[in-house]
């Protein structure tokens, strides 16, 4: 993701999307879908939902794309849509509940152990880590997701979020604290 | 936690730079005499980076998409038939048949255009009585003889020669014959004319 959005590398394939290229809405896909989905699942710690609603959001991303005044600003735009989306799915289902059901059907199969005692530690550890990142609020989780899934600096982040950078910081040392005090003794 | 010193705020904020890989010269010079004066920032780095790595690896199985099945990524080629192209077994015979057409018309003095279709029977050049140019009892291959020494005669000089269009065809050159008296004659050929032999349906016979 360029620092600018002067420089934008994807900015003849957004054109070409403005104009009604499907192939090239396919490869702008391709290219972005692990931040949507990063973004999806801050708002809704849900994996299972994650596809229905990136595929919601890439749908709507194609249609109303032609109403976007400023197609530099695109990402910003597809953020909103990917977290007004979540938003709304989040507000449908028990979150917590699926995921623990997830998690503890998943952990046996999941870890690759010598023992069985160590496979038992790592699926206590992961559930631990997954219960700690649901824990978190929004507020705090969705810049701290982005970090861990792009790698993204804070200007990106900032600019993806139409945040401030000193904001964006913040936000992930609080997150970090907070996942500190609660994984304390576990991990 | 929340009762930390400004310090240990500052130390905090430094720690989550580094792994954010947000560090300046400047901060990561202050952070590494921190750690090496107290143990207690040591442990929070050593923490934090355990917690980090753990959350990463979580979150990004969480949010990993399946991969793509093999055959949704084919796309359907249209197959076109490879079609290998035969000559004909018998493709020789017309480029064979428009050489033996033009070999005998050269042969038969077809090409020279002199004259016209109605050739034949021509008697030499020269006076002559009604008897043909003969051309080609005189000179089978007449050609294109230049003499630059002998005074060219256009065929309207030469007696018993009438001109004539023939049938549209183009004849130029200049063409040495010799009368039956002996004498050297140099016929020009216009382009567009012909000399019709007299008497004859094509041509007329000078009456020299």
């Amino acid at each position: 993701m360029p620092a600018s959005t002067e420089c934008d590398p994807e900015q003849p394939v957004v054109e070409a999307v403005l104009q009604g290229d499907r192939y090239a809405f396919d490869e702008l896909c391709r290219r972005h879908s692990d931040w949507v989905r990063a973004v999806i699942f801050g708002v809704l710690c849900d994996r299972e939902r994650i596809d229905d609603v990136a595929q919601q959001v890439w749908t709507t991303f194609w249609e109303q794309i032609g109403r976007l005044r400023n197609p530099s600003r695109w990402r910003p735009w597809l953020y909103r849509l990917a977290r007004n989306a979540a938003v709304d799915a989040g507000r449908q289902g028990q979150r917590r509940k699926r995921a623990a059901e997830r998690v503890g059907a998943a952990s046996p199969a999941e870890t690759v152990c010598p023992s069985p005692g160590d496979a038992a530690v790592r699926a206590e550890q992961h559930q631990a880590v997954a219960d700690a990142v649901q824990a978190l609020p929004a507020l705090y989780r969705e810049p701290f997701v982005l970090r861990h899934v792009q790698g993204w600096s804070y200007r990106q982040i900032s600019e993806v979020m139409g945040l401030r950078t000193d904001t964006v910081e913040t936000r992930l040392v609080r997150a970090r604290r907070r996942l500190r005090e609660a994984l304390r003794d576990k991990v | 936690m929340s009762d930390m010193s400004g310090l240990d705020e500052k130390i905090e904020r430094l720690i989550n730079r580094k792994l954010d890989g947000e560090l300046t010269y400047d901060e990561r010079l202050e952070l590494d005499r921190a750690l090496i004066r107290s143990p207690e920032h040591r442990r929070m780095l050593e923490e934090l980076q355990r917690i980090d790595a753990l959350c990463g690896e979580s979150i990004r199985s969480e949010v990993e998409a399946e991969p793509d099945r093999p055959e949704e990524m084919l796309r359907p080629v249209a197959h076109v038939p490879f079609q290998r192209h035969r000559w004909p077994r018998l493709w020789w015979l017309l480029p064979g048949a428009v050489a033996a057409c033009l070999g005998w018309f050269t042969l038969a003095g077809g090409l020279t255009g002199v004259g016209s279709s109605g050739r034949q029977g021509m008697g030499p050049v020269g006076p002559m009585a009604g008897n043909g140019f003969g051309l080609h009892e005189e000179i089978e291959r007449p050609g294109l003889i230049r003499a630059p020494s002998v005074r060219p005669i256009s065929a309207t000089s030469v007696p018993g020669w009438t001109g004539g269009i023939r049938d549209g065809r183009r004849n130029t050159g200049l063409y040495c014959v010799i009368g039956s008296d002996g004498n050297l004659y140099l016929i020009q050929v216009d382009r567009v004319q012909t000399f019709r032999r007299r008497g004859s349906a094509s041509g007329s016979v000078p009456s020299w």
